[in-house]
């Protein structure tokens, strides 16, 4: 069996160039609720960029720093907006039914992503090495105990905070998105209900 | 949008989509579309949107409560904090009688009947993060902070050989007398009585504290490669449930906000409140009070999570949003134009 071969069909028969990148599209994708998943997206693709310029100068000197500061400052709202574009579009596709015609999966990698999101999100408020990040972590310490997860989780390791929030979760939501993506063009966007 | 007539869409059809797609789309009219440009315009969107957001109200960025401000700003808060840790008071240490993962004893951690996942933990992973609250908070600092004072160091060795007992008696005596104590020139003032060591030891912590050494007497114990350091998990908790911890953060009551939280960010700002419908249950009282508040709130918000993630297997559930129909007002061109066309197309 030719493993490239094997690879070229289920790629042709799972995505094709137009699912990739669509140059047509249903009448009814037609409202702005169709944008929160695109605003979530690209509020993501500012969060790498602001996050990749803050980890270029370390974990500490956007504190007495004016370019830092400014740049965790767009960190801050790209983390506001993107949530707002996360909720609103999985109340979207929740009114949606966007799980019909055998998107099942589409919606439960979207949960996935959903919860790897606010976990990054939490390691994030953890990361500010400010009194908001103490607090947190202090408060947030009991529940993660209380769930074991305290075990090999501790919000007061800055050390492991960092590591997840800068490398662990952004690859673990980075390749969330991608499967998202990958089964919303394969199967095009869901029908309108049959009233 | 692009602006299209009836006949545009008529004349696109599906040449290049996938199986999935035509069979999907059969029957339905199609729009141009340019993907490129629409993420395009959404991220410029965004990002005017974050500049402006950031120039305009920035973003929070408090400093921390350490030990030296406590120390500082109440040294009699700090004092007591100091020897409720050594007395092993939960009331006031956040370590005390926790269990895992600081401690081996499992008859405190949260539980709701079986279920007990830090035990469980703790049996899989043992005590992954130990801390002895009297040794590791309050005697070791101290040893090493006798370094520059001996007679600190005499005091320490005299408590640390007494019986858990005559350790007790000092303990509660003191403790009883900082009830009365003044506070002069930074110094804590007692009334005379027999504290045996523990008066001595509580001046030495409150030095150590006031001096800004005192986290770093935590980073470097047991710590074979200090100055390399990463755990703030004895710094964090030395306060984290006494008063002095929330009361030293007058400077943050004093911009207006005593609010804070995991959802309240300091000052004026969105804090975390995605996480709204996890806190919301703390205002349970009856959850609240609970002494495994904790975990049954992970345990609620687990079952929501799951029910949210296998919602479209769910039969009742998932006919929800074709009851409510929220639908026909996104695609409400969709069901005055399209509809009945797409129907006879099929």
């Amino acid at each position: 069996m030719n493993l490239t071969t094997s690879a070229q069909r289920a790629l042709k028969r799972n995505l094709t160039l137009e699912d990739a990148l669509p140059t047509r599209m249903p009448v009814y994708v037609d409202s702005v609720a169709y944008l929160f998943g695109a605003t979530a997206l690209m509020s993501f693709l500012l969060l790498v960029v602001t996050g990749v310029l803050l980890a270029l100068g370390g974990p500490f000197w956007y504190h007495t720093n004016s370019v830092g500061r400014f740049l965790d400052d767009a960190h801050f709202w790209s983390v506001q907006v993107f949530f707002a574009g996360l909720i609103a579009h999985l109340a979207t596709k929740f009114f949606l039914g966007a799980w019909r015609g055998g998107r099942w999966a589409t919606w439960m990698v979207g949960a996935l992503l959903f919860a790897s999101g606010i976990f990054t999100g939490l390691t994030g408020y953890l990361l500010q090495t400010n009194w908001d990040s103490q607090w947190i972590a202090t408060q947030a310490k009991d529940a993660m105990n209380a769930a074991g997860i305290g075990a090999i989780f501790n919000t007061m390791d800055v050390g492991q905070v960092l590591m997840l929030h800068a490398v662990v979760m952004p690859l673990v939501v980075g390749a969330g998105i991608g499967v998202h993506l990958f089964l919303i063009r394969r199967d095009s966007p869901v029908r309108p209900y049959e009233d | 949008m692009n602006v299209r007539t009836t006949e545009d869409v008529r004349a696109l059809d599906l040449l290049g989509a996938g199986p999935r797609a035509r069979e999907n789309l059969r029957g339905v009219p199609l729009k141009p579309y340019d993907l490129l440009r629409e993420g395009i315009v959404v991220f410029g969107f965004v990002l005017i949107l974050v500049v402006v957001l950031s120039i305009v109200l920035k973003a929070p960025d408090y400093p921390t409560v350490n030990a030296e401000n406590v120390a500082t700003m109440q040294p009699l808060a700090f004092v007591q904090t100091a020897a409720g840790i050594l007395a092993q008071d939960s009331d006031i240490s956040a370590v005390a009688d926790y269990g895992p993962p600081y401690g081996a004893d499992t008859s405190a951690a949260e539980h709701i009947g079986p279920i007990a996942p830090a035990a469980w933990a703790k049996d899989i992973f043992g005590v992954t993060r130990p801390i002895d609250p009297p040794r590791d908070l309050i005697i070791r600092p101290l040893q090493r902070a006798a370094a520059l004072d001996p007679a600190l160091g005499l005091a320490v060795d005299r408590y640390a050989s007494a019986t858990a007992q005559q350790q007790g008696v000092w303990l509660a005596a003191y403790r009883k007398a900082l009830s009365t104590a003044t506070v002069s020139k930074g110094d804590v003032v007692v009334a005379p009585g027999d504290y045996g060591p523990v008066a001595r030891m509580m001046d030495g912590m409150l030095r150590l504290g006031r001096s800004g050494l005192l986290e770093g007497a935590f980073a470097a114990d047991d710590n074979r490669y200090y100055p390399y350091s990463f755990d703030l998990t004895k710094a964090l908790l030395f306060f984290s449930i006494a008063s002095p911890y929330t009361d030293s953060a007058t400077h943050l009551q004093q911009l207006g906000n005593p609010q804070w939280g995991i959802v309240h960010e300091t000052g004026n700002y969105p804090g975390a409140w995605w996480l709204d419908a996890y806190q919301v249950w703390y205002e349970v009282p009856a959850i609240a009070d609970a002494d495994n508040a904790d975990l049954i709130v992970v345990g609620i918000m687990t079952v929501l999570f799951v029910v949210l993630l296998v919602l479209p297997l769910i039969p009742g559930l998932r006919r929800i949003p074709h009851g409510v129909k929220v639908y026909r007002l996104i695609w409400r061109d969709w069901y005055r134009t399209y509809a009945a066309e797409a129907r006879s197309r099929e």
